[in-house]
């Protein structure tokens, strides 16, 4: 009986711990106010460096910046020396994604550039401007003072006359500064070379090379180049001029004539062959001629055993024929003369005058030219006497 | 006295003492789980309180935070709370309550571009009478309509806290 009351005791007190459990489980509370957070910031813009990649696109770089550890987006700008902002070209225009960019196109001047971190509305700080390029212009032309100019193909050559002073002259633009510096240089296919600079002019002007020495070089293709240095180092374009260094002079090498009428009889058709060492220029052989079929007039005179011939209004100069092929003056009018390579045919018109047979075997003529030939470099050719090879009339 | 009699008063003294500190230490039990109990003084009678829970308070936390955000960037959410109760509780939610502003003026006010996302499910536990400062990891967000006047802005999120005990 005791047990029991006590039983029944002790169930009550844990009846009301499981009752004051209950309670507790369901409290609530709230509160109001307010949480923060920060934003970050962006960097100021890095300083880019430049080079003229190429001409005359400027190539940029800049450190890479971040904010919060997020790659940044960046504004690139271009200023006059003089401060001015510019509008900036192709591939650095808008939001540049990454820290370089090449500026196409960049107009002739001398340029600064910044940069400045981006990120979606935010902008940083723009950097301090670089250090200067300068987009300078190069020579408008570029001429050889003293070259021979060949007519018949405008190549322009050096000579022997010329070989160790060759002259060329720039012609620089009006964007061109006293601070610049003209440049120019010639290359042989052996790639000797040979250089020289002189100031540039404050504006339009021209700039003389003279004297260039190309006593090292080999015969064959020369280039000449002129460029424009600034004086932050940067580079203009090349203008450049291709000559041909040629300083061999020509050589009369075979003369012989060809029958086309009657055998060893100075007649209609019969040919003469010059040929020299290497293509003369035309215009030297008779003076406006290009080389094509043109009238001319051929005379013999008779002296005795060794009649002579011309051809009327050239610099071919006397052939003796080593023969007795005229008894008189001839003159074969109507007569044509073409050139190809390196000779020149003369076809006989109609012979008029006291003509006899020549030799049986044939002869050898005897050419002394004129130096008033000259290759297409313009060497004059040698006026030494030429034995030709055997023909007749 | 025999024996026998004197071993029954024994036995009932025991019993009656075993319920009497039985009692009390429930009573006292029931008192620190509750503070607000009270125990009343006539014999077979007791009487109970329960003390109305206060709400939590929130304070300053500038000074936990970190420049976390920029445009299209997530950063964290300071809160510092303190529970003013008698009795421990438990955080289980934070959700948004107003505008955002910051400590940058109008131009950013304007165009804050900061958003806070909702949360529940937290366990984070205020003790009585404590102050604890907490952070919801990413739960802020800044857009790309950030006005530019916004960087390195405080950005003070109103909110309200839901808790429990």
């Amino acid at each position: 009986m005791f047990a029991r009351r006590h039983l029944l005791v002790l169930g009550g007190f844990v009846a009301a711990l499981a009752i004051a459990g209950a309670a507790e489980a369901s409290w609530a509370t709230s509160g109001s106010g307010a949480g923060y957070s920060k934003a970050s910031s962006l960097p100021a813009g890095s300083v880019p460096s430049h080079t003229i990649s190429t001409y005359p696109n400027v190539a940029l770089n800049w450190t890479a910046l971040s904010v919060a550890g997020a790659p940044v987006s960046y504004t690139v700008r271009r200023y006059s020396e003089a401060g001015t902002l510019q509008s900036i070209g192709a591939s650095c225009s808008g939001s540049v994604a990454t820290n370089a960019c090449t500026e196409s196109a960049v107009p002739v001047g001398r340029w600064q550039y910044t940069t400045q971190a981006t990120k979606g509305g935010w902008l940083g700080a723009e950097s301090a401007k670089s250090t200067t390029v300068e987009v300078a212009a190069p020579p408008t032309t570029l001429t050889c003072t003293n070259c021979h100019t060949y007519s018949g193909t405008g190549t322009v050559y050096v000579n022997s006359a010329n070989r160790t002073a060759v002259q060329l002259q720039a012609t620089l633009p009006a964007t061109s500064l006293a601070t610049d510096t003209a440049n120019l240089s010639l290359t042989d296919s052996a790639s000797h070379t040979v250089s020289t600079s002189k100031p540039a002019t404050a504006g339009a002007g021209t700039v003389v090379f003279s004297t260039l020495s190309t006593a090292t070089f080999v015969d064959g293709a020369v280039t000449a180049g002129s460029y424009v240095t600034a004086n932050t180092g940067d580079l203009s374009s090349t203008k450049s001029l291709a000559l041909v260094r040629d300083t061999v002079a020509p050589t009369a090498s075979d003369i012989v004539a060809a029958n086309s009428g009657t055998r060893r009889i100075i007649d209609n058709g019969d040919t003469i062959t010059y040929t020299f060492s290497e293509a003369v220029d035309p215009g030297t052989v008779k003076s406006g001629w290009a080389g094509t079929s043109t009238a001319v007039s051929v005379a013999f005179t008779n002296v005795g055993a060794n009649d002579t011939f011309v051809v009327s209004g050239t610099n071919l100069g006397t052939v003796n024929t080593t023969a007795n092929y005229v008894t008189g003056a001839v003159t074969c009018s109507g007569s044509t003369m073409v050139a190809s390579g390196a000779t020149i045919t003369v076809t006989l018109g109609t012979c008029l005058g006291l003509t006899r047979n020549g030799p049986n075997a044939g002869d050898n003529f005897q050419w002394t030219p004129t130096a008033t030939i000259t290759d297409l470099a313009g060497n004059a050719l040698s006026p030494s006497t030429v034995t030709g090879s055997t023909g007749t009339f | 006295m025999s024996l026998r009699a004197a071993l029954k008063i024994v036995v009932a003294d025991k019993a009656r003492v075993a319920l009497a500190l039985a009692a009390l230490a429930l009573l006292a039990t029931a008192a620190v789980t509750l503070g607000s109990w009270t125990v009343g003084s006539s014999a077979g009678n007791g009487y109970a309180k329960a003390v109305t829970a206060q709400n939590l308070t929130l304070g300053d936390a500038t000074a936990s935070t970190t420049a976390q955000l920029y445009p299209g960037g997530t950063g964290d959410l300071w809160v510092k709370v303190t529970n003013p109760n008698s009795f421990a509780v438990t955080v289980t939610g934070v959700t948004g309550a107003g505008t955002i502003t910051s400590d940058k003026g109008a131009a950013c006010n304007a165009s804050t571009g900061v958003t806070f996302t909702n949360t529940s499910g937290l366990s984070q536990a205020v003790g009585a009478g404590a102050t604890v400062t907490f952070s919801l990891a990413g739960k802020v967000a800044m857009s790309n309509a950030s006005d530019n006047s916004c960087q390195g802005a405080v950005f003070t999120v109103p909110v309200t806290l839901t808790a429990t005990s």
